[in-house]
């Protein structure tokens, strides 16, 4: 099932792999730092557009999500790819990505 | 230099560019993507036992690069150097070699139709290293395959040719 | 995953290699009647690192056929099965079939299927057991070690283990998927994964690991087991193992040394206790290994050339700065001599990073020589001689060929049968000797055989056939260079071993273009050694600046004996060119290099200009030159880069004014004065 939110929402796209994490800083950073002037309780977090994702992603994510939550804000994932379940499955990082608040509906 | 500049390419081969100089009273062109650079000529380190047209070596750059003078080897009457003479640092068969000659004129175009075959003539040059005569504007450019000029036996530039040293002077 | 793993496959390869060249090493010293524990285990162990490496970057077939020889070399280790001169020998093979199949993923060059299966099949016989080769069977990269392999029938345990990993972890592109595989078929299989907290999103690395395993597992495997399916993964301090039942929270710190025994940091996990005695893999006796980097040879050759730069800018300088008034100046020429002693200790120091010994080279001639010997149907003895020795890499890398050349001349031509030798009072089995040594500011390197010797008449004869000039008055010596010629071989026989292709001539003009030469010495019946003497580095040169006339020489300071101003009455002149000096007691030839080079206005009386004594190839000469400039560092510029070698020099140099100074080459000098 496809979820569809609109402002609070942030999409994260390419290359999430080794090759490509350090690629991913920058809009990560700056996404950061508008939170940071936005009031908002909770952000969705698109993964639709990831293309591929290793360990060093998965735990760039981590780190990320948990700089928003330092924020004071709510992180929620959305739409993963069946390969990247897949992969947080295996590396059992599950635990890393739950979200204790229930999902929005749109 | 009111040279046309043809842009029809003829089957088998295409339009190419020449640098053209002059040795003596003749204009000759040789291939412009042999050419490195073209400098003055300087302070030259001379190699005994070297044949007379072999000025010998100079720096550039930190690399060891042997200097020929073409016009000794085409026998010309006055050689001079001075402030005007020219050196093509040219790089050919992997090395980098550098052709003293009297100067250097345009970079020029040639279509293979602005070629003809070489007729066999006695000056400077051998013809077994003129690939043909080009025309430029008004001007007769000796095509030079320079390659095959520089690795022939007897430029003695590359290895084998005898070159011991002796005793005496 | 969408990336590209070639740039991390050459780690592997490199590290490969030097894996097989060990066992192979060990392979053909090792006495199948009394092999030594520790090579046994040093050889399991390269086996299985090969095995660990192919299947963490995917390559399958390499993983099948190092297993089945880590298994076999398993059984041997624990002393199952009983070692043979002909199981070393499919041992010797399964390696080469590695190193095909390696080189196959590397260069892309073809592998011969059926030699890999010939191999399986041979490997299989000797154990019993049969293996699918790659060819027919589908593998997954990562099997895991079939478990009636395992000698050690434990009764189950269950343990905690917490992995710790290296912070290059991603960057090395380690694959933790395979592990975790690989640990849950081994038993009763639980993972947990956490990551280290790090909230400061500005400073953050991403190519660094934070994260920790920790796992528990059932298994009647050993510990050791279970740190083996790290081994190319993890050092020995990021293992953490312990028998236990309650699992425990994440502790996440780096770093932290294993409780179970004696771990040192950053040891492979095999090195567990490298200083006891009979230590697993480790031979009892040898010094630890001291800690390396790899280092592309790109960055090196930049480093030396950035190197020698700056030795000419420091020329410069101390160029520039003889005009200046000591003592007005004296805070400059401290400085400026301060930094010239720096400068030659720096260039020490890079051009030592190339230096590798030439153990690189003679290790390939164990095999080679066994290989031909066997094949020739002879009985031949390899003595290797200072295989320390240590040469410039550009140098180690050219002489493979030339000496590969040279071995196999002695073990064909020079070499006899061993009834030929019976015949003529000989013990059956010869002797090739490869000997390195430095000499002066020289590497000397050495091939000798107790064969035949060279034939003089034989050689002669095949000369005048060849329309060379000779004569029956030449010196042996002079005989024995014309084997230099090209296309010269006295065979009778080209046998496909050295008599084609490769000539003498080759080997001359190898060992030209490295700035070395090549001497040659035999005796009819007692055997022959050819000499090749290099330059000890490529780069580089202590030399004496002198002055001929209008142009500068450098003269290598490893030539020169001493210099001097003779006296009138120390000068014996018989005719022009045969003036000799009195040194202590000896008179040495004048050579006057004026003369010799050509140039115009030298000096022409010894008493008023400077006589070089220099010595090369046991002979003295004196040299006569003008003046003496002064002593530098040079760096050798090539000649035969963009011209050719010119006789009378070795290379060439820039001098602190720009110019081109000709090295002098002292063995010339006296080949000019022996050929007069």
């Amino acid at each position: 099932m496809k979820t569809e939110v609109s402002d609070t929402r942030h999409q994260l796209s390419g290359d999430w792999t080794i090759a490509g994490v350090m690629n991913q800083i920058d809009s990560l950073s700056h996404y950061l730092q508008e939170l940071a002037s936005a009031c908002k309780k909770r952000i969705h977090i698109d993964c639709e557009r990831i293309e591929a994702i290793d360990m060093s992603g998965l735990q760039l994510l981590h780190v990320w999500m948990e700089c928003v939550r330092m924020r004071g804000m709510e992180a929620q994932l959305l739409n993963l790819t069946d390969s990247m379940r897949q992969t947080i499955e295996r590396l059992r990082l599950g635990h890393c990505f739950t979200d204790n608040s229930p999902p929005d509906v749109v | 230099m009111n040279m046309q500049i043809q842009t029809t390419v003829t089957a088998g081969g295409g339009v190419r560019e020449y640098l053209t100089f002059t040795l003596g009273k003749e204009a000759y062109a040789m291939d412009i993507l042999k050419v490195q650079e073209i400098r003055g000529y300087d302070v030259v380190t001379h190699i005994a036992n070297a044949p007379d047209f072999m000025k010998g070596v100079i720096n550039l750059r930190g690399v060891i690069v042997p200097i020929i003078d073409m016009r000794i080897k085409f026998n010309q009457d006055t050689i001079v150097y001075d402030e005007f003479t020219v050196v093509i640092i040219m790089k050919v068969l992997g090395r980098v070699i550098g052709m003293v000659v009297d100067s250097v004129s345009d970079v020029v175009t040639l279509s293979p139709d602005k070629i003809k075959p070489a007729p066999e003539f006695g000056s400077g040059i051998n013809s077994e290293y003129i690939t043909g005569i080009g025309t430029s504007g008004e001007q007769m450019l000796i095509l030079v395959d320079i390659e095959r000029l520089i690795g022939s036996d007897d430029m003695q530039l590359m290895a084998m040719a005898d070159n011991r040293l002796d005793m005496a002077a | 995953m969408n990336v590209d793993l070639s740039q991390f496959y050459q780690v592997f390869f490199d590290e490969s290699a030097e894996n097989l060249a060990e066992m192979e090493r060990i392979f053909l010293a090792i006495d199948p009647a009394n092999p030594d524990d520790e090579e046994l285990n040093a050889v399991f162990r390269a086996a299985h690192s090969i095995k660990g490496g192919a299947g963490t970057f995917g390559f399958p077939d390499i993983t099948v056929v190092t297993h089945t020889l880590e298994s076999l070399l398993d059984l041997v280790r624990h002393h199952e099965i009983a070692l043979t001169r002909e199981m070393v020998d499919v041992f010797l093979q399964a390696g080469d079939a590695i190193t095909m199949q390696l080189t196959g993923h590397r260069d892309g060059s073809s592998v011969d299927q059926q030699l890999i299966e010939r191999v399986c099949e041979q490997l299989s016989a000797i154990s019993g057991c049969s293996v699918a080769s790659p060819v027919t069977k589908q593998v997954q990269s990562t099997s895991p070690a079939p478990p009636e392999l395992n000698a050690e029938a434990a009764s189950e345990s269950t343990y905690r283990i917490v992995f710790t990993p290296p912070h290059d972890l991603y960057t090395r592109m380690v694959r933790m998927e395979p592990i975790f595989e690989e640990l849950s078929a081994m038993g009763d299989f639980t993972l947990t994964a956490g990551i280290e907290p790090h909230h400061e999103f500005a400073n953050y690395d991403p190519t660094r690991c934070l994260a920790i395993w920790e796992m528990t597992l059932t298994t009647d495997r050993t510990p050791d087991d279970i740190r083996e399916v790290f081994m190319f993964v993890a050092d020995e301090d990021e293992i953490r193992i312990e028998k236990s039942t309650a699992p425990a929270a994440i502790a996440p710190t780096q770093g932290e040394t294993a409780p179970d025994g004696g771990a040192i940091q950053g040891r492979r996990l095999y090195d567990k206790n490298e200083t006891a005695p009979g230590a697993y893999g480790r031979r009892p006796g040898e010094k630890a290994e001291t800690s390396s980097i790899r280092v592309g040879v790109t960055k090196v050759d930049q480093l030396i050339n950035q190197m020698g730069e700056l030795v000419i800018t420091q020329a410069m300088l101390a160029q520039a700065a003889k005009q200046l008034d000591p003592v007005q100046f004296e805070n400059l020429h401290r400085g400026l001599s301060l930094l010239e002693r720096t400068t030659r200790d720096l260039q020490e120091s890079v051009m030592s990073i190339r230096m590798l010994p030439i153990s690189f080279i003679f290790n390939r001639f164990p095999r080679l020589v066994r290989d031909l010997a066997d094949k020739l149907g002879k009985q031949v003895e390899l003595k290797l001689v200072g295989e320390s020795t240590e040469l410039d890499k550009g140098l180690v890398e050219k002489l493979a060929d030339p000496l590969t050349h040279l071995v196999r001349n002695s073990l064909d031509h020079g070499i006899e049968s061993p009834e030929a030798r019976i015949a003529t009072g000989k013990s059956p089995g010869g002797t090739i000797t490869l000997k390195a040594v430095q000499q002066g500011g020289r590497v000397v390197v050495e091939v000798g055989d107790d064969g035949a010797g060279l034939n003089r008449d034989r050689i002669l004869a095949k000369a005048a056939q060849n329309s060379l000039p000779v004569s029956d008055t030449m010196s042996d010596e002079e005989v024995w260079q014309l084997i230099f010629a090209p296309g010269f071989s006295t065979a009778e026989q080209v046998t496909d071993v050295s008599g084609r292709g490769v000539g003498m001539d080759v080997v001359l003009k190898n060992v030209h273009a490295m700035g070395g030469r090549v001497s040659i010495f035999s005796t009819h019946g007692l055997g022959s050694r050819v000499v090749i003497s290099l330059p000890l580095t490529m780069a580089i040169l202590d030399g004496l600046s002198v002055r001929v006339g209008n142009e500068t020489f450098i003269v290598p300071l490893n030539s020169i004996i001493e210099s001097l101003q003779p006296l009138s009455s120390d000068l014996n002149e018989v005719g022009r060119n045969n003036t000799t000096v009195h040194v202590r007691g000896e008179y040495i030839p004048l050579m006057r290099l004026g003369d010799i080079f050509s140039i115009p206005g030298a000096v022409q009386r010894p008493e008023e200009a400077v006589v070089m004594l220099i010595e090369a190839e046991g002979e003295q000469l004196a040299l006569l030159v003008d003046e003496l400039l002064g002593q530098h560092q040079v760096v050798i510029k090539s000649l035969e880069t963009n011209y050719r070698k010119v006789d009378g020099t070795a290379g060439a140099t820039i001098l602190g004014d720009g110019r081109v100074a000709l090295i002098l080459d002292a063995v010339d000098m006296v080949r000019l004065w022996r050929s007069r």
